[in-house]
């Protein structure tokens, strides 16, 4: 089969892949050819039947590609269609009214909803990011679920899901697969899985909510059909299950060359820059995603010193963000939080656009230590 | 005790306390003694961070008794990393 890579280009100096990765030619030719499936899905008339049709294709297309990643097979009903993580994290967790257990560094949705319960817990993780499954084990007692992400999608450090399913086989796993899902295979041992189109090169406005057969949970906006409180993006659906399809035939390859792109940027940043903490697991990680932190610069000024440079990269400071708070990941990893980069490569990311960014890296730094 | 040098960073926001903690580290010897008082919520995060990688030891982190922010009296080793 021809290589389907070119339908992969990103735009020059694009290194803010998460929440900002291009739609895939692919996708996008699929949603325009599925504009025209504006009906509902479970009428009985011939737009309705049409419409169904796409969308039954589109989840079926997912199933197979979630079966590819995750070494096993996932049905087609087994997936709901949400419009975004958060919304599908908060519906998994609407399922779970007990004490939950979760890893520190889970998504601010997760933490937000999912301490109310007293009884919660969270599990603090290493300096790389990572939990320690035998305290993870010990917390998760008398819980009614656990939370806990395949990968951290700041600092790109993976987490030892299967082991934790391992330890507590009948503890459900709500896994967060975003950035993941279609890069690094899935590890076995979760129930419930979300995962959001924007990040494998999907439309924005899709994302999907896996629940897994027998596992217990009770769809709190249940609409039949696997749609869960409305009408679904069905488009939007088709392009989402395109540019999954896609990535999934390409996972090997694609991350392969991501991962190396990674490793060239994490030594050649420790290299040529002084005071500056590379942050997260070296090996054991997403292959597309590095942060780092720059000692006595602002997060801020040194995204707008590298945009002028042409470089768009996303920072997770105190001084970026809009919160009086650091990055809780950061925080929680006891790393350095000031200055603080976040690369993801986007998809077709080539090698010379990294190049180039190591060029342009020091200067941009040493310009805006000197402006302090 | 070493030097006790006061360093007071109030309404100050990251990155300027570390550089100022960093600037007067860079003119002391080891074995001196800074008490930096910040009010930057992430001071409690980056000051721990940057004793690790200078390797200085943050001896405490205690409230002022006027209120606001957080004191961290930071002892300076040997051997600490250049700049």
């Amino acid at each position: 089969m021809p290589s389907m890579v070119n339908n992969w280009q990103p735009p020059a100096g694009l290194l803010d892949a998460v929440g900002g990765q291009p739609v895939s030619a692919a996708a996008t030719s699929a949603m325009a050819a599925a504009a025209h499936a504006w009906a509902d899905p479970k009428a009985l008339h011939h737009a309705g039947r049409q419409a169904g049709a796409l969308l039954a294709a589109a989840r079926s297309s997912l199933a197979q590609s979630l079966s590819a990643a995750a070494g096993t097979k996932i049905g087609a009903d087994e997936i709901y269609f949400t419009p975004s993580v958060r919304e599908a994290q908060a519906l998994a967790l609407a399922g779970y009214p007990g004490a939950l257990v979760m890893s520190a560094v889970e998504t601010t949705t997760l933490l937000d909803l999912g301490t109310s319960h007293p009884r919660s817990q969270l599990v603090g993780v290493d300096p790389l990011g990572r939990i320690d499954p035998a305290e993870f084990h010990l917390a998760a007692a008398g819980k009614a679920l656990a939370a806990l992400q395949l990968a951290n999608t700041e600092v790109g450090t993976c987490q030892p899901v299967a082991q934790v399913a391992t330890a507590d086989a009948n503890l459900p796993i709500l896994m967060d697969a975003s950035q993941g899902l279609g890069r690094i295979p899935l590890p076995d041992g979760w129930s419930i899985l979300t995962a959001g189109a924007c990040d494998w090169a999907g439309p924005a406005g899709v994302a999907i909510l896996v629940i897994r057969r027998g596992v217990h949970w009770v769809p709190p906006l249940n609409s039949g059909n696997g749609l869960l409180g409305g009408f679904t993006d069905i488009p939007g659906a088709v392009g989402a299950a395109t540019a999954l399809a896609e990535l999934v035939y390409e996972q090997a390859t694609s991350s392969e060359q991501a991962f190396a792109k990674i490793d060239l940027l994490r030594a050649g940043i420790a290299n040529k820059i002084s005071d500056v903490e590379v942050l997260g697991d070296p090996v054991w990680r997403l292959p597309h995603i590095l942060t780092f932190s720059v000692l006595y610069v602002s997060g801020e000024a040194l995204v707008i010193e590298l945009d002028r440079r042409g470089f768009a990269v996303a920072s997770g400071s105190a001084c970026v963000a809009d919160e009086a708070r650091p990055s809780h990941v950061l925080a929680a990893m006891g790393a350095y939080t000031g200055g603080n980069i976040r690369i993801s490569l986007p998809l077709g990311c080539t090698t010379e656009t990294v190049v180039d960014f190591l060029d342009v890296l020091p200067d941009a730094v040493a310009a805006v230590r000197a402006d302090i | 005790m070493d030097t006790h040098i006061w360093l007071d960073e109030r309404g100050t926001r990251c990155p300027l306390p570390i550089i100022a903690l960093n600037r007067v580290a860079m003119e002391h010897p080891a074995g001196t003694v800074i008490a930096l008082i910040s009010d930057d919520p992430a001071a409690k995060f980056d000051v721990p961070a940057w004793c690790r990688l200078k390797n200085a030891t943050l001896l405490s982190e205690s409230a002022p008794a006027d209120g606001g922010g957080l004191v961290f009296t930071v002892q300076l080793n040997a051997a600490r990393a250049s700049s």
